[in-house]
């Protein structure tokens, strides 16, 4: 029988439970934590930066001009619609099978690839891998790109941001761009987010628990103390409320009571 | 007289603890306190489902009734599982059944009539079961037994079985003045508590109210540890 219940009866289940709702919320942030540490292979990123500007509009020579910021935004858009299509990935794909071959042939300039050795990296691999964005409504724009691998990061941004500075004002004619920064290189990793993970084990836990308790307050069907026999059958007094008589144990206390008996 | 060592421990006495002597003090008052007549009250307790403690509360009630100076008289009207014999020691036959069946003559009602150690506490036990206690129980003759116990007892207490399983309480509604609905914590189910209810009440039953059985203590002594401040000197 599902009943309703009032706030009150929910906050002292809850509290009642309390234990239950602290011991959920440490074993699901303990199993987060070591699942993020120990099952999740850390991740790492590589970041460049372009800067996109068209120069053949309304250019001063050494000067920005407003129609030239305007167009120079147009263009980072683009590059932001442009930058998963095929065309460009497949290109990435073809520059790094390049760099592998060159590893493979032994050509000194490439020494330093071995890690392509056994590996291929598709243009799909690469479409999931890199990300780009505007940086706070300027003509930069970042690429960026994570794998489990920090060599694998970074070449990747690196081709990526070749075939974006090469390729792209091909396409589009008169855009522009210059890398500001090359990919960087990192052996920290971005992921995974120990403590994130871990705080949200938590926050699991703790709210399965609540959950739990809520579920068995609601259908709970026993009477288990007198305010339930008040609250179905206000218009019956209850006479008596008797303990345990096994759990109360007979002790001196209980010849108090004797020297009072007849 | 064979006692049951292990029934007799839920029965109230010198090694009870003082909680529970107290619980039941305080639904003594409340009972005799209560809107029953001034001359003899029949009072049923009875529940929802077995095992709720219909017949260690009607005893101990039973008890604590006599203690206050009342002549009391407990009926086991159990005739399927009868359990106040076994529960006092006392010997099941002859009984209610016997009386109702006119094996033994309503003349010689006190022939049945067993006394306790409890002053003013006596108990008719069931009897020999019975192929036929719901007959019995609505017979005639109930009606003379009722009549000449409340010219000899100021309380009649009648254990019956639950009412939910068979209707032989229902058939003591036109002699009680109440009854007593006993309902155990963390056992009894709030919609069979709602059914036996509203069987109550569809016969027009008078229910006196709830006695609350096996509750977990949770608050350390129950309270009672202040008791002890005002302890009693001979």
């Amino acid at each position: 029988m599902v009943k309703e219940i009032s706030l009150s009866k929910v906050v002292k289940a809850l509290l009642k439970k309390i234990w239950l709702v602290v011991a959920l919320a440490v074993i699901c942030g303990v199993g987060a934590n070591l699942y993020s540490t120990n099952m999740i292979a850390p991740k790492y990123s590589s970041t460049s930066m372009l800067y996109i500007y068209n120069a053949g509009v309304g250019n001063v020579s050494g000067q920005l001009s407003q129609t030239n910021m305007v167009a120079s935004q147009g263009a980072l858009m683009l590059y932001l619609e442009l930058y998963k299509t095929s065309t460009v990935l497949e290109a990435a794909e073809r520059e790094i099978e390049e760099y592998k071959q060159g590893y493979l042939s032994g050509d000194e300039a490439y020494k330093d690839y071995g890690f392509l050795a056994d590996r291929t990296i598709t243009a799909g691999q690469i479409g999931s891998m890199i990300t780009a964005y505007q940086a706070n409504q300027t003509e930069l724009l970042y690429i960026r790109s994570t794998a489990n691998d920090p060599r694998v990061a970074k070449l990747v941004t690196t081709v990526v941001t070749d075939v974006l500075q090469n390729e792209i004002p091909k396409m589009l004619g008169a855009t522009s761009n210059k890398v500001m920064q090359k990919a960087t290189y990192s052996t920290v990793p971005t992921g995974p987010n120990v403590a994130q993970h871990t705080l949200l084990g938590i926050v699991a836990g703790a709210a399965f628990a609540c959950l739990l308790v809520l579920v068995t307050l609601i259908f709970d069907n026993v009477i288990r103390v007198e305010d339930d026999l008040y609250e179905d059958f206000p218009e019956i007094p209850v006479l008596g409320i008797i303990p345990e008589i096994n759990a109360t144990k007979s002790d001196k206390r209980g010849s108090i009571h004797k020297n009072n008996r007849n | 007289m064979v006692e049951n060592n292990e029934r007799l421990e839920t029965v109230i006495g010198d090694k009870t603890s003082f909680a529970v002597v107290e619980a039941y003090k305080s639904a003594r008052t409340n009972l005799l306190f209560s809107n029953t007549t001034d001359g003899c009250n029949i009072i049923v307790f009875t529940s929802s489902s077995p095992a709720e403690g219909k017949t260690v509360n009607c005893i101990n009630m039973g008890i604590e009734l006599a203690e206050a100076g009342k002549k009391v008289l407990i009926v086991d009207s159990d005739m399927r599982k009868p359990q106040v014999a076994r529960t006092l020691g006392l010997a099941q036959a002859p009984g209610l059944s016997e009386l109702l069946s006119g094996i033994v003559d309503m003349s010689n009602i006190k022939s049945v009539c067993n006394k306790t150690k409890f002053e003013n506490l006596e108990v008719i036990c069931a009897g020999l079961i019975p192929p036929n206690p719901t007959e019995l129980i609505s017979c005639d003759r109930m009606g003379t037994l009722m009549s000449a116990l409340k010219e000899q007892y100021d309380y009649v207490l009648i254990d019956t079985p639950p009412a939910l399983v068979v209707t032989d309480t229902l058939l003591y509604r036109p002699y009680a003045t109440g009854y007593v609905l006993i309902v155990r914590a963390n056992k009894s189910k709030r919609e069979n508590t709602a059914k036996l209810v509203n069987r109550l009440k569809q016969v027009d039953a008078h229910i006196i109210g709830f006695i609350l059985n096996d509750k977990k203590i949770e608050s350390k002594g129950y309270g009672y540890k202040n008791y002890y401040k005002y302890e009693y000197k001979s």
